[in-house]
This record gives C-alpha cells, structure tokens and sequence, in this order.
C-alpha cells in the first residue's frame, strides 16, 4: 500500500503533464489544419482520454521507468500553408514545449506561495507544484531525445537531409530498441545529466 | 460549458484530490519531526548516515544508531561540504526522476532489458524471414515513378469507349483544374477502374497520365501485404506524399482489392495490417485541397467485395467498368498490336478478332506477340521473308487457347471464391506445370491476376508467373 500511494503522489501529476503535453500536440496540428486529432476527440486536455492503459498506468505503478500515453495522430497531408515537414516538426516540438511552459508555470505560482504560512491543503497544493517542476523538466529533455517514437525523433524527422532520409528511416524501425538501450544506458551513465535537471528544478523552485 | 469540459474538469479534480490523499497518507508516516539544532549536532557529532531532501526546506535524516527524523531548515553549504566529504551526497527525492536507484531499481530494469532483448530476437528473426527486405526499403513505397510522363495515350486502347470518355473529364482536371474550381464540379479525384485481368485498366490509367502530361505512380495493393503492422500505412503515406510533391499526378493503384476488402472480415494480424492500410489511403484521399492535382485510379476484378467505405463519395466514387471486348474492339485491339508488324495481305484482323472472341486485351496482345514469335522462327521455311500469315496467327491462337483451357478451372475458382487476390487459407492444393517443363505443387497462398504462389510440403514458398505456366491442375482438398 505504502509504496502505491508513494508512486501516486509522482503519478498523479504524470498524468496531468501528459495530458497536457499530447494536447498541445493536438492543438498545434489543428491551428496547422489537420483536425484529425481534433476530430478524434484528442484535443483536450482529459487524461481519460490519452490514457494508454499500459503505457501510462501499468507500467509506471510497478515501477518500470518507462512510460508512454497514447500518441496524437497527425496527418501532414492536411496541414494548409505550411510545409508538410514544418508543419510535423512545429507538431511534435509542441509537446515539449508545453512542458517546459508548464514546469515554469508551476514554479512561477510556487515561489511565492511557499512563503506564505502553511495550510494542509495548502501544503499539499504545494508539494503538488514542486513535483511538477522536475517532472515537466524532466518529460520535456526525455521526450526532446532524437530517437525516433519521441517527440525528438519527429523533429528530427522533418530536419533530416534529403540524401540521409533512408539512413534515418532505418534508424526510425529501431527506434524502440535504441530508445530502451538507451534508457538504461542512462540509468548507469546519467547521473549528470538528471542532476543538473535537478539543480535546475531547484533553481526555479528557489532553493 | 460543454459536458466533455465539464468532464475534463471533473477527471482534474478528481486526480488533485487524489494527488492530496496520497500526499496526507505519506505525511502521515512520516518519521517525528526534531528541531534543527538536532541536525546541526549530528552533524558536528558525525552521527549522520544519511540526508534526504523530502520536501522544501524538510530533510530526513537517518543517524548511526538507527533512528531517522524529520527537521525543518536550511542545509547550510558548509554542512554540504563537510557532509561531502564523509562521502554523504544530499538524497533528493525527486520521484519520477529518482536519482536513488538502489539495488532494487534495478530489477525493472533488468525486466526492461529482457524485454527488449526478447523484442529485437523476434525483429531480427521476422526481418529474416522477409528475406532481403531491410528497413527504409519495408517503409518506402514501392511505388515506381516513372521519369518522365507515360508515352501511351487513348489511341493506344482498343474499345473501352465510354470509360474513355469519362476518363477524358480526368484529363482535363489535371490540365486545367481552375476551370473546374470555376465551374463548382466535383473534382474526379479517385476513379474506379473495374474488368478482369488484362482488359486494360493499367493501360487505361496510364494513358490518362500520358494525355494529360502528368507524372504517373503505379503500386500493386498486394505490395502491402505480408508487412509489419503499420508499414503498409507508411507506404500509403509515402507513395502520397511523393505523388502532391510530384502534382499534377496519377496514382494508379493495381489490386485494390488486396487491401481494400470489406473491413471487418477475418481476424488477426493480416487484417489489422490491411485496416490500418485502407485507413490510410482514405486519410490520405480525404486529404486533399479540392484544387490538389492529384487523381487516383484504383483498379480491381470484383468490387462487390470492396469496403464500401472506399466508393463514398469523394473517394473512388467514379466507377468504369471495363466491358468484354466485342468484335469491333477487339479487331481495333489487335490493330494496335499488329501495327510495325508486317503483315501477310491476305489476313482480316476482323475475322480473327471474330475467332478470338472472348480474349482479354491481354490475351489478344499475347496472340499478335506468339504469332510475331512464329514468323520470326518459321523464315528460314519461307526463305527469308519475316510475315505474319493466317497460319501463325492460328497456331499461336491454339496454343493460347490450350493455355487457357489449362487456366480455366482455377480461374473460374478465382473469379468465384471470395479469397481471390488474398492469401488463401492454404487448404488449396494445386499442381502447376511451367513452360520449362517444371512442376510445383503445394498449397495456395497468393493468386491473382500476375502470379500464384504455392507453399511447397517443405515450407518453401514459390511465386509462379501466369504467363509460364502451361498446365495447373484443378484446386483439390487436401488428402
Ligand atoms: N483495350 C486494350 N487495347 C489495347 N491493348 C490492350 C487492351 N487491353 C489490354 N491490352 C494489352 O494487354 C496488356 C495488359 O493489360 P493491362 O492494362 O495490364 O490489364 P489489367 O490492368 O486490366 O490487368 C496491355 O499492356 C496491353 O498491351
Ligand atoms: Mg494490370
């Protein structure tokens, strides 16, 4: 029980991220002129509704540090005055964009409200916020990573040389492989990189 | 506000209250809170074991006798450093982005690996099965673009009068779409082609593109079988994207029926494939601008068996059927195909034409081409002189007739049976003789129109063209 609620207090706030985050992806297509995401009834922000059962709830709440929601559709043949390639990158760059907005939305209500004399619901509010400014940083570098099923890959994707697209397109297959590689490769060599989103979460939260 | 708001707001709410529950029951265990002079003691004492940022401005730490409390206050840097250098590191608790690790964090991992492992053994493992097939070539469409706009035109078919008729409207959207934006009609965006094998849909659609002057892109929907999840849709993607980059354009897209079948019939993996394929292509039709120059011509033998979806208006919702020849088409047919053929002056192609009667387009381009192949054989006989005589034209029509007669069971069980153009289910015998004498015998995976393929008692599977093979038994159940 102990570590379910443990994991729920990081949980909760995932979800709401991500809700977020594959909103803005949404929404990004819709202004570009694709509404199948919109259409799809994907361009809001329910977690409900981007939920991936496995990928969002059952993997995160046994403990596997890996974790996706169900991904926006896009499709590029419907974007209107802008280039199918932009349009993709400014797509899924949108995701990681509303997180970093998002981690410093948190911290921005959360500097001053940590001064102020504590409350319970108060507190947890704030404990709720200061979650959220590492997760947000943290689910904005993860899903920039330049491999393929993240939003980083995407952006690659509408960047790569005409002349490197095959190279690319048979990274893309493996993707999966090199994303989870990766992950643990992380694990082991990362410690730089998640400390400094450490000190930069502190940064913004003030400590 | 709209009851789909109201409910987002309520799935929030109720998760921010779930979010303090938790929160409150993990306060609540909590270990009991010292004043920070405590901190400060252990410290100076090094008692301390541990420190653990928690929350803001709260730190737990756990000391050499075993006991761990709670103390609200600022880590002063100098206590870092001492700390430090006790090789004690400040633990944050930052949840997802958890720096502890611990023995114990890495047992998912360790499931993470074996998943992947597992995974890419099974990758590597399908990828061979494909054979050569490597990554950007499985994804790219394999549609083949032709450098410059087709040479064929309208003249270049026989009969198929009133589906030229039709698709010279086509032509004329491609060369002057402003016209038809003008005029409010309907864009001919997706047509129809329907007719047995070899009655000239493929001819038909690329001489629209060669009367109009446009690029032309070809791709067989049995192209996309056989294919991971997904793939198929990639293709279709691809192979559209490619054709609005080339505009103006035709698509022409042979064996429609291989993937665009009914929805919803059979299950597994291959209809999954073949779903999200269809869904595709009808994304990618529904996708384009009213003035895009791009048109797509599908071609199929039945399209009682097509997913209704795909006929709906603004998809394939121009349908031509491609009558059987009659006599007047037929002679005009073999006309096209004896032409730079020195004929005999003695031969009525009309009269032949008559005696061919019931051949494809296909099947008549064939006899013209046999019958060229015996006069080019038969010269030294007729001193030297290279002419198509009523004698060449009959030997090749006997041949081909026998050819077709050895065809016809399994034609007929082709046209028939509703696993025409798909995989069969393999309970299909057949026995198949090659011109070279060979025989293969196995089990029907693939027919259509171009090829069988047979899986042998090995396993083997075997593509056999049509046009080598002689005799094929009729299909029989298995012993
Ligand atoms: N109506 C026709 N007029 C002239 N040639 C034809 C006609 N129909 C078929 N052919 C010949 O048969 C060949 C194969 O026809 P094709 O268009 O591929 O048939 P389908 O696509 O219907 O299977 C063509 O390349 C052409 O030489
Ligand atoms: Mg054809």
């Amino acid at each position: 029980m102990d570590w379910l609620v443990a994991r729920l207090t990081v949980l909760v706030p995932l979800w709401l991220s991500l809700s977020v985050h594959e909103w803005a992806h949404a929404w990004t297509a819709n202004r570009l002129g694709d509404d199948t995401a919109r259409l799809m009834g994907r361009m809001r922000v329910d977690p409900l509704v981007h939920v991936d059962w496995v990928g969002t709830v059952l993997l995160p709440l046994v403990g596997v540090p890996i974790g996706w929601a169900k991904p926006v559709p896009v499709n590029p043949l419907r974007f209107r005055g802008v280039h199918q390639d932009t349009g993709l990158l400014l797509a899924a760059g949108a995701g990681p964009a509303s997180n970093l907005v998002l981690a410093l939305l948190a911290a921005l209500v959360h500097r001053p409200v940590a001064l102020a004399p504590a409350h319970p619901v108060g507190s947890g509010l704030l404990a709720l916020l200061a979650v959220a400014v590492p997760l947000n940083l943290g689910l904005a570098a993860f899903n920039l990573l330049p491999v393929p099923p993240l939003d980083g890959g995407r952006i690659v994707d509408g960047l790569v040389p005409y002349r490197w697209r095959p190279h690319w397109a048979r990274l893309q297959v493996v993707g999966p492989f090199l994303l989870a590689a990766l992950l643990i490769g992380a694990e082991v060599a990362g410690a730089g990189p998640l400390s400094a989103l450490a000190a930069a979460s502190d940064l913004l939260l003030g400590r | 506000m709209t009851p789909s708001s109201r409910r987002t707001l309520l799935v929030w709410l109720a998760l921010v209250l779930l979010f303090l529950g938790a929160f409150w029951l993990v306060q609540g265990e909590e270990p009991p809170e010292q004043p920070w002079a405590q901190v400060e003691q252990d410290i100076a004492q090094d008692e301390v074991l541990g420190v653990r940022w928690t929350e803001d401005m709260t730190y737990e730490v756990s000391t050499r006798d075993g006991q761990v409390y709670r103390s609200r206050g600022v880590l002063a840097p100098e206590a870092i450093q001492v700390l430090a250098e006790r090789g004690i590191y400040l633990d944050y608790d930052l949840g997802l982005v958890g720096l502890a690790g611990g023995l114990l964090g890495l047992l998912p991992l360790l499931v993470v690996a074996l998943v992947v492992v597992g995974g890419l053994a099974w990758f590597l493992r399908r990828l061979r099965a494909q054979g050569t097939a490597t990554a950007d070539q499985m994804r790219k469409s394999r549609a083949r673009l032709l450098e410059k706009p087709p040479a064929t035109r309208f003249s270049d078919v026989g009969g198929c009068d009133e589906a030229k008729a039709r698709l010279s409207d086509v032509v004329d959207f491609l060369q002057h779409p402003d016209a038809w934006a003008q005029a409010g009609a309907r864009v001919p965006r997706g047509i129809l082609l329907e007719g047995p094998p070899g009655s000239g849909k493929t001819l038909l659609a690329r001489a629209v593109a060669g009367e109009a002057g446009v690029r032309f892109f070809v791709v067989s929907g049995s192209e996309f079988v056989e294919m991971f999840v997904g793939v198929g849709a990639a293709r279709v993607r691809d192979l559209f994207e490619q054709a609005s980059k080339n505009a103006p354009a035709v698509i022409f897209i042979d064996e429609l029926d291989a993937i665009g079948r009914r929805r919803g019939s059979g299950i597994g993996h291959w209809n999954e494939e073949r779903e999200q394929t269809l869904n595709q292509i009808l994304v990618a039709m529904d996708g384009f601008e009213p003035q895009a120059r791009v048109v797509v011509i599908g071609a199929t033998n039945r399209s009682d068996i097509l997913d209704p979806a795909l006929i709906r208006p603004g998809r394939f919702d121009v349908r031509l059927r491609i009558p059987p020849l009659d006599q007047a088409a037929a002679t005009q047919v073999l006309r096209i195909h004896a032409q730079g053929k020195p004929l005999a002056p003695d031969v009525d192609l009309a009269a032949w034409a008559e005696r061919a009667a019931g051949a494809t387009g296909a099947g008549l381009e064939q006899l013209c081409n046999e019958a060229a192949l015996l006069a080019v054989r038969r010269r030294a006989e007729r001193q030297g002189t290279v002419e198509l005589r009523a004698q060449d034209l009959a030997d090749a029509l006997a041949a081909l007739r026998a050819q077709g007669e050895a065809f016809a069971p399994l034609d007929q069980a082709l046209v028939d049976s509703s696993w025409q153009l798909s995989r069969g289910d393999g309970s299909q015998q057949a026995r198949v003789q090659l011109a070279d004498g060979t025989v293969v015998e196995g089990a029907l995976v693939w027919a259509d129109g171009h090829f069988l393929k047979l899986r042998q008692a090995d396993g083997r599977e075997v593509a056999v063209a049509r046009r080598h093979v002689v005799r094929v038994e009729p299909p029989r159940e298995p012993a």
